[in-house]
């Protein structure tokens, strides 16, 4: 039978969407997650899962390389893909905000300039605040950007804060809240509607009970 | 890179089956011009589909577009010549279409095939596009095809109980499209919506899946008799889909979105396993003549041929 592809972002979603899946009875030949490995196929064959770097994620899901993608939030928003964002898993919980040095946003601003690994998220929301904006694009090490001067504010995801305290820098705005999703292309939850729903219940179920486990410990 | 001798096989093979699949019906092909005035899709799209129009032109220095569908330019060519729908019209095209995106992987120029039926609403107009839909599916060989109901009712509906402002409704709009429940029931907890109004539209625009579990479901749910009226429709047009043996390639999608603005009724699409995109998109547009001056009500559908041919690639 054809498996059930899951594109995941490598390193640490990776590891979490296995152990997941081995504990709802998917088992992988490997116990031990392997960097190099791209692909691995669970024992029965049923699902496959494909390491990709977090940003292609909805990019094989849109294009039906990939039948689901686990992913961020945030990376949903930048991509803007056509696919179905049918859960929220509720782990890699952080927020998408505006930060800067105290005083680089205030109240009446008009125009600023923004460095981010987030061009589009960062329009949108200075469009729709009616703030004209020059959006530099980096790629990472993005609480430097105003530090060196390369910008006023930047856009970013923070979890703790505290790489922006570090740097003498806070939080000015939050634009969105973001969590792992569950993302599905729209083309496999037509055809394959009862293993999609299966394979999102058994992720759900994995982050349900780790969490009455973390609960209750 | 197309093969160009494989890509006229392709449409000649495509042009018997629409010939042998809807010639029976009284459907007759017709072709189209390329051009079209700026001000036809003006008045009628969005920013992002205006913003999709390839433009040139003209030595009067007016606007033209290069077609970027099919349905439009017919309904014009029909409404200049016919006011009312004195009796029903049948066509069947292949023609191109010309839309630009910024995802590269797309071509700009793309071949549509479809139909279009100008009649009255009735679950028989409605039923018949979407069994011939699937006739000519099956004709080319495509077994595994499923098409997914909907009906475009549904988000109106829902947009004239929660009073929304334009901008909300793009939001709401885009959850439904995304089948984001925990986004929307945020959403709809923040605009202080009455519960028992929240738990019916979330159970109402997730509910997907085989036809007599999702009719049934919405029974339990049912309280408004415009929804009730949305869904008795869905199912008359679902019992002559059954009829026609076709039932097992059906899947209900009651939170349907479609970027096509204009639907105003029944609305589909329709997917392969083999491939990620949609094989074809299709419905009921009643409202469109109104903007030519005219009162010809329609429902129709177009295959993306290209995306056609991918997913029969996979089967043969």
């Amino acid at each position: 039978m054809v498996p059930m592809k899951i594109a995941v972002a490598k390193g640490r979603i990776a590891e979490k969407a296995r152990e997941l899946l081995s504990e709802g009875g998917v088992a992988f030949p490997d116990t031990l997650y392997d960097e190099r490995k791209l692909v691995i196929t669970s024992i029965s064959g049923d699902y496959q899962l494909l390491f990709v770097k977090a940003a292609d994620v909805p990019t094989y899901v849109e294009k039906g390389a990939a039948d689901i993608g686990i992913v961020g939030k945030d990376t949903i928003m930048e991509d803007g893909k056509d696919v179905y964002e049918l859960q929220d898993l509720a782990f890699g919980k952080c927020q998408l905000v505006v930060a800067g040095f105290p005083d680089s946003f205030p109240a009446d601003t008009k125009s600023l300039s923004v460095a981010t690994k987030y061009p589009a998220i960062a329009k949108t929301y200075f469009d729709q605040a009616g703030i004209r904006t020059e959006i530099s694009r980096l790629n990472g090490s993005i609480e430097l950007a105003p530090i060196a001067g390369l910008s006023d504010v930047i856009v970013d995801i923070v979890e703790t804060g505290s790489t922006l305290r570090d740097n003498g820098l806070v939080v000015l705005r939050e634009i969105a809240k973001v969590s792992t999703r569950v993302i599905v292309n729209k083309a496999s939850y037509a055809t394959k509607t009862a293993e999609v729903k299966t394979c999102i219940e058994l992720l759900k179920k994995g982050v349900d009970e780790r969490r009455a486990d973390y609960h209750n410990a | 890179m197309r093969n160009l001798f494989q890509s006229a096989e392709e449409e000649c093979e495509l042009r018997e089956v629409f010939w042998d699949s809807f010639s029976p019906n009284g459907y007759r092909e017709v072709n189209l011009p390329v051009l079209e005035s700026y001000e036809t899709y003006e008045s009628l799209q969005t920013t992002q589909s205006r913003k999709s129009l390839l433009k040139l032109i003209d030595h009067t220095g007016d606007i033209l577009v290069l077609r970027p569908d099919v349905t439009i330019p017919l309904m014009r060519e029909l409404a200049s010549s016919y006011k009312n729908l004195d009796k029903e019209i049948r066509c069947w095209y292949i023609q191109s279409v010309f839309r630009q995106t910024d995802d590269l992987t797309i071509p700009t120029e793309r071949r549509q095939a479809g139909i279009e039926l100008f009649s009255n609403q009735s679950a028989e107009n409605d039923a018949e596009v979407i069994v011939l839909a699937c006739r000519a599916l099956t004709e080319l060989g495509l077994n595994d095809f499923k098409i997914e109901l909907g009906h475009a009712g549904i988000l109106s509906e829902l947009n004239r109980i929660l009073l929304l402002t334009a901008e909300e409704q793009l939001q709401v709009k885009s959850f439904i499209q995304m089948k984001n429940s925990s986004g929307l029931a945020d959403f709809l907890k923040q605009n202080n919506t009455d519960e028992t109004i929240r738990e019916w539209l979330l159970e109402t625009v997730f509910s997907y899946g085989d036809a007599p579990s999702v009719f049934k479901r919405f029974r339990e749910y049912s309280m408004n008799h415009q929804m009730t009226a949305i869904m008795q429709h869905m199912e008359a047009v679902y019992e002559l889909i059954v009829e026609s043996g076709y039932e097992n390639h059906v899947t209900i999608d009651l939170g349907m979105v479609n970027d096509m603005d204009y639907y105003s009724g029944i609305q589909f699409q329709g997917f392969s396993n083999a491939i990620g995109k949609p094989l074809l998109m299709g419905g009921r547009y009643d409202e469109v003549s109104r903007k030519f001056n005219a009162q010809l009500p329609a429902v129709g559908f177009a295959f993306d041929v290209e995306a056609i041919f991918l997913a029969k690639k996979y089967w043969d």
